[in-house]
C-alpha cells in the first residue's frame, strides 16, 4: 500500500517535471533545425544558420551579448555596494522602523515594473538620463535592490555580530575586522546575491527598453522581436544562448569565488 | 551614542535610491494621473482621467482581462508547485532533479517562457501536428487557437511554465528545512500521513505560500512583456493598455496612461490587503516569530 | 601590579534593568568567578569590562584609571566565548595570530609567538588544520591561545567549558586553571556552575538578579552564604524556624546551644550534609521517617518526615535505610548558619 503511494509521488512529480521539461528539448532542437514544416513531428532538416547568423559581424549579436554582460556586471557591483550595508543593517541591529524599512525595500518587487518605469522615464528626460547607459543601470537597480538586501540580510543575520565582536576584542579596528572577518564570511551570501542580481538585470527587457530608449541595446531587447515575429528558429537560438550565458556565468562565478576564499561553505550550518 | 545611529546610516544609499528613483517615479505618475502635468500646460488637479477610464469598457475589460489571467495562473501555480514539492520530498530519486527546480525559473526569463510556450501551443506548434497525426486536424487554422486569444490561455501557460518551479522552490526549502521531529511527533500522536500534512505541515508553509502567492500574482498583473507577445487585441492586459497610452504622440493622453498605472499599483495594495485578512482568519501562526 | 575595578555599573536593555549597580574588584594574578543562573547579568558584566558594551553609569577601572574611553580593540581584555568563534576560514595558525597581525607584529615575530602558543597549548600538530576539523577541547584551546597570544592584560571566560562533555570539561578545567596559574593572568570566569566556580576561583561573585549578592572565597561562600538566596542557589537546603534567647536555639526539635549573635526570631538554615541519619534511637532529640529516597551513585538523597517538617539529607552509603524505616537524626549544629526571619 505505502509502496503504490510513494510511486505515485514519483509519478506525479514526473508528470509536472515533463511538462516543464519539455518545451526546453523542443527549444534546442528549434535551434538547430533548418526545416521544419508543418505537420511534421521531427525536423526535416539540421542546422546551424541561425548560430552562424549570429557570429556573422553584420548581426552585432555578440558586441550586444558582450555590451548587456557589461551592463549586468556594473549594475550587480553598484547593488552590492548599496546591499551590503543596508544589509549589515537589516540582519544585525535592532532599531526602530525596521519593520518599515524591511517592506519598503521589497516594495519593487510588488509594484508592477510598468507602473514606476514610465513615471521614473519622466523624471529621466528631465535629467537628462533616458537613451544612456548610465539611465539604464540607474533604472535596473530598482528591480535588482530587493534581491541583494534580502539575499544579504539573511547572511548578515546568520553571520551576526560575533565574530566580528571577537576579532575586536583581539585588537582588530573596525575596518579590519570587515575585511578580515566579516566580508570572508558573507562570501558564500554575497556570491549568491551578486548571481541573482546580474541575472534580473540581464533578463530585464521593458525597462532596458523603456529608458534606453533603442539607444541603449541590450541581448533581452535583441532577442524580443524575434520571438514577436513568431520566428521560431531565431527565437529558440537567441534563448539558447541567453539561458547558456547565464549557466555559464553562474558556474564561473561559483568556480572563482570558491577559489578565491578556498573555503568550501563549510561555515553555513 | 553611535552605534543607536548606524543601522540608518548604513542604510542611507538604498533609502537615496528608493527614494530618489523608484519613489519619485511613482509619485510623478501620480501627479501626472491626478492632471498635473505644467510641460503640456496642465496644472489644474482633477479626478477626470480616473472617472473617465473607469467608465471606459475598453479599460474595465483590460482589468477584468488581466485580474482573470493573473489569478488564475497565480493559484494554479501554487497547487501545481505545492503538489510539486511535496511529490519530490516523497519520492526516492530527487538528484538533479532538485537542481533543476531549483535554477530553472531563475536562469530562464519570462521572455524565453514566451517562445517556449509558441513554439508548443501556436497554429503551427507541436500540439497541433499532433492533433494532425492523431487525425483530429487536417490544417494548422484548424487548430483551436489558444494564444493571442481572449481567453488568455498561452498567456496563462507562460506564467505557469515560470512559476510552478518557483513555488515549489520555496516551499520545498521550508518542507526540507522543517524539523522532521514535528512530523514524527504527529504520526507518534496517532495521526495519519494525510493529518501530519493537513494538520501540521500545511500550516507551517502556509506563509511561504502565501507570499509566493502574492509576489507571482503582483509579478503576473503587472508584467508587460508576455501578455503583449501572448495576448489578444482585444482586451489588452492593463500594462500593455498603460504602455500604449504613454506611447500616443499626443501628450494629453499621458494622464491617462498614468491612471491606469495608479489603478495597478492600487489594485495589487489591495490584493496584498485581502491575502492577508483571509490568511489572518484561518491562520493564527504567521511564520515571522520564527 | 595590575588590578580591575568594577563601580556602580548600571545596565538596561529595553528598560529592563540587566545590571544594578555592580562593584567589585580583582587583583592581579587572581581568577575570580562569576556565578549566577542565567540571565543574571554575568555575560553582560563581561562585555561591559572588554568594551562590547558602554554601562549607563559607572566606571571600570584598570589599574585606577577609568577605561571607558578607551575603543575594544586598545582595551586589552579579551573574551574567549562559549562558542569559541573560531575564524572558520583561517587556519589554527591563522587563527591565533590573527590579534598580533591586527596589531601588525612583523611575520616573523608573528610566526615565533604563535608556535610558542601552540606548544603552551599543546596542539603543535594541528597548526595548518582548519577549526572544522577540530574536536571540541582542541577548538577551546585554539580560542584560549588566540586570546593569550596577544598578551592580554585581562582574560574573560564566558561559559567557556559548557559545550563540552564531561570528562573533556574536567580536562580542560584543570588545564586552564594551570596555564592561568602559570601565566599568573588576572582572569574573570562567568559560569552558572556552581561546583565548576567552587573548584577553580580564587574568589567567587554570586550574582543574582543583576546585583552581586555575595563576593567571597569558595569555602566562606559555601559554608556561610549571607541569605537564603544565596544558599538556595547553592543547592537545596534546610531551613528551621526559632528563636534565638541568650546563646541558645530553641525550635521544635528541642533547645541547642549555638554561636550567633543573632537575636530573637531567627531561620536556621541547615544543609543536608550536616544532617546525620541512624537508626531508630529514643534517646536521641530527632525522629522521623524516610519518605523518599534517591541514589546519585556516590550518595544518597533522602527526605525524612519529622514533625510534619520534611528534612532533607545526604549521606554516604556507609548506611542505607529503607523507605517507611524509622529513623533518629542528628544536627550538626556548629556549622548552622542562621538568618534573621525577616529575611
Amino acid at each position: 500500500m505505502k509502496r503504490i503511494k510513494k510511486s505515485g509521488y514519483t509519478l506525479l512529480m514526473n508528470t509536472i517535471i515533463f511538462i516543464l521539461g519539455f518545451p526546453l528539448i523542443v527549444l534546442v532542437i528549434w535551434s538547430f533545425t533548418k526545416r521544419w514544416p508543418w505537420p511534421c513531428m521531427f525536423p526535416k532538416a539540421f542546422g546551424i544558420r541561425s548560430f552562424q547568423y549570429m557570429i556573422s559581424p553584420g548581426s552585432n549579436t555578440l558586441q550586444v551579448l558582450i555590451g548587456s554582460i557589461w551592463l549586468s556586471i556594473v549594475v550587480t557591483l553598484i547593488t552590492l555596494l548599496i546591499s551590503i550595508p543596508a544589509a549589515r543593517a537589516l540582519g544585525i541591529y535592532h532599531f526602530k522602523g525596521k519593520k518599515l524599512f524591511k517592506m519598503a525595500i521589497l516594495a519593487p518587487i510588488i509594484v508592477p515594473p510598468v507602473a514606476t518605469g514610465m513615471g521614473i522615464h519622466v523624471a529621466f528626460i528631465k535629467m537628462g538620463l533616458v537613451n544612456t547607459f548610465m539611465g539604464v543601470v540607474l533604472v535596473h537597480l530598482i528591480p535588482c535592490l530587493p534581491y541583494g538586501v534580502r539575499i544579504l540580510t539573511n547572511t548578515f543575520e546568520i553571520t551576526g555580530k560575533s565574530m566580528e565582536m571577537q576579532a575586536k576584542v583581539l585588537g582588530a579596528s573596525g575596518l579590519q575586522a570587515f575585511f578580515y572577518i566579516t566580508l570572508p564570511l558573507i562570501a558564500p551570501g554575497l556570491m549568491a546575491a551578486s548571481s541573482l542580481v546580474f541575472i534580473v538585470s540581464f533578463s530585464q527587457y521593458f525597462l532596458t527598453f523603456l529608458i534606453g530608449g533603442g539607444n541603449v541595446i541590450t541581448f533581452s531587447m535583441m532577442m524580443f522581436p524575434y520571438i514577436q515575429s513568431g520566428d521560431r528558429m531565431m527565437a529558440s537560438a537567441y534563448s539558447l544562448v541567453f539561458v547558456l550565458t547565464i549557466f555559464v556565468l553562474l558556474i564561473v562565478m561559483e568556480k572563482i569565488v570558491k577559489r578565491y576564499y578556498k573555503t568550501h561553505n563549510h561555515f553555513y550550518i | 551614542m553611535r552605534t543607536r545611529y548606524k543601522p540608518y546610516i548604513l542604510l542611507i544609499p538604498v533609502t537615496i535610491v528608493l527614494l530618489g528613483i523608484f519613489l519619485s517615479g511613482i509619485s510623478i505618475g501620480l501627479l501626472q494621473s491626478l492632471g498635473y502635468f505644467p510641460a503640456v500646460g496642465l496644472r489644474q488637479m482633477t479626478l477626470k482621467y480616473y472617472k473617465e477610464i473607469l467608465a471606459d469598457p475598453g479599460f474595465l475589460a483590460s482589468l477584468r482581462f488581466s485580474l482573470y489571467t493573473a489569478f488564475i495562473s497565480s493559484v494554479l501555480a501554487v497547487i501545481m508547485g505545492v503538489l510539486l514539492a511535496y511529490s519530490i520530498l516523497q519520492s526516492k530519486q530527487k538528484k538533479g532533479i532538485e537542481e533543476l527546480v531549483y535554477k530553472l525559473p531563475i536562469i530562464v526569463p519570462h521572455t524565453v517562457a514566451v517562445i517556449l510556450v509558441y513554439n508548443i501551443f501556436s497554429q503551427s506548434g507541436l500540439l497541433s501536428r499532433f492533433l494532425f497525426h492523431l487525425g483530429f486536424i487536417n490544417e494548422p487554422t484548424q487548430f483551436a487557437s489558444v494564444l493571442f486569444n481572449r481567453n488568455g490561455f498561452g498567456i496563462i501557460f507562460a506564467y505557469l511554465w515560470k512559476e510552478i518551479p518557483f513555488v515549489a522552490m520555496i516551499v520545498y526549502t521550508v518542507l526540507g528545512n522543517m524539523n522532521d521531529k514535528l512530523s514524527e511527533t504527529a504520526l507518534n500522536l496517532g495521526a495519519s500521513q494525510k493529518q501530519v500534512f493537513w494538520h501540521v505541515q500545511l500550516p507551517l508553509i502556509m506563509p511561504s505560500i502565501v507570499s509566493a502567492f502574492i509576489i507571482i500574482f503582483a509579478f503576473s498583473f503587472g508584467a508587460f512583456e508576455v501578455p503583449f507577445l501572448l495576448g489578444p487585441t482585444y482586451p489588452q492586459a492593463l500594462p500593455v493598455k498603460a504602455y500604449i497610452e504613454y506611447t500616443q504622440p499626443d501628450l494629453l493622453n499621458r494622464p491617462y496612461a498614468m491612471a491606469i498605472n495608479m489603478v495597478l499599483i492600487f489594485m495589487v495594495i489591495v490584493f496584498i490587503g485581502i491575502c492577508h485578512k483571509i490568511f489572518r482568519i484561518f491562520y493564527q501562526y504567521d511564520g515571522s516569530k520564527e | 601590579m595590575f588590578e580591575i575595578e568594577i563601580k556602580h555599573v548600571l545596565k538596561s536593555f529595553d528598560n529592563k534593568k540587566v545590571l544594578k549597580d555592580i562593584n567589585f574588584s580583582v587583583k592581579e594574578g587572581e581568577m575570580i568567578t562569576l556565578l549566577g543562573p542565567s540571565g543574571c547579568g554575568k555575560s553582560t558584566t563581561l562585555k561591559i569590562i572588554a568594551g562590547l558594551l558602554m554601562p549607563e553609569q559607572g566606571d571600570v577601572l584598570f589599574n585606577g584609571r577609568s577605561v571607558l574611553n578607551i575603543p575594544v580593540a586598545k582595551r586589552g581584555a579579551v573574551i574567549v566565548f562559549q562558542e569559541y568563534l573560531l575564524f572558520p576560514h583561517m587556519t589554527v595558525e591563522d587563527n591565533i595570530g590573527f590579534g598580533l597581525k591586527m596589531a601588525k607584529m612583523p611575520k616573523n615575530k608573528r610566526a615565533e609567538r604563535v608556535k610558542k602558543m601552540l606548544q603552551l597549548v599543546q596542539l603543535e600538530a594541528c597548526s595548518k588544520k582548519l577549526p572544522d576539523e577540530l574536536s571540541g577541547g582542541q577548538k577551546q584551546r585554539v580560542a584560549i591561545a588566540r586570546a593569550l597570544a596577544i598578551e592580554p592584560q585581562v582574560l574573560l571566560l564566558d561559559e567557556p567549558f559548557s559545550n563540552l562533555d564531561i570528562r573533556l570539561r574536567e580536562t580542560m578545567r584543570s588545564f586552564i586553571c594551570e596555564l592561568q596559574k602559570k601565566l599568573k593572568i588576572t582572569t574573570i570566569l562567568v559560569t552558572h556552575d556552581k561546583e565548576e566556580a567552587l573548584m577553580v576561583s580564587d574568589r567567587i561573585a554570586v550574582m543574582l538578579d543583576g546585583e552581586i549578592a555575595q563576593y567571597s572565597v569558595p569555602m566562606e561562600l559555601y559554608e556561610t552564604p549571607i541569605s537564603p538566596r544565596v544558599a538556595d542557589f547553592l543547592g537545596e537546603k534546610n531551613y528551621i524556624c526559632g528563636n534565638i534567647d541568650n546563646g541558645v536555639f530553641y525550635c521544635c526539635f528541642g533547645k541547642y546551644k549555638v554561636h550567633t549573635n543573632k537575636q530573637e526570631e531567627v531561620k536556621a538554615m541547615i544543609k543536608p550534609e550536616d544532617v546525620e541519619m541512624m537508626p531508630l534511637d529514643h534517646k536521641r532529640a530527632i525522629q522521623g521517617r524516610v519518605k523518599q529516597k534517591r541514589y546519585t551513585g556516590d550518595r544518597m538523597h533522602y527526605i525524612i518526615i519529622s514533625k510534619e517538617m520534611e528534612i532533607k539529607c545526604i549521606t554516604t552509603l556507609k548506611s542505607v535505610f529503607e523507605i517507611g524505616e524509622e529513623v533518629s537524626l542528628d544536627i550538626l549544629w556548629d556549622k548552622v548558619v542562621f538568618y534573621q526571619k525577616n529575611k
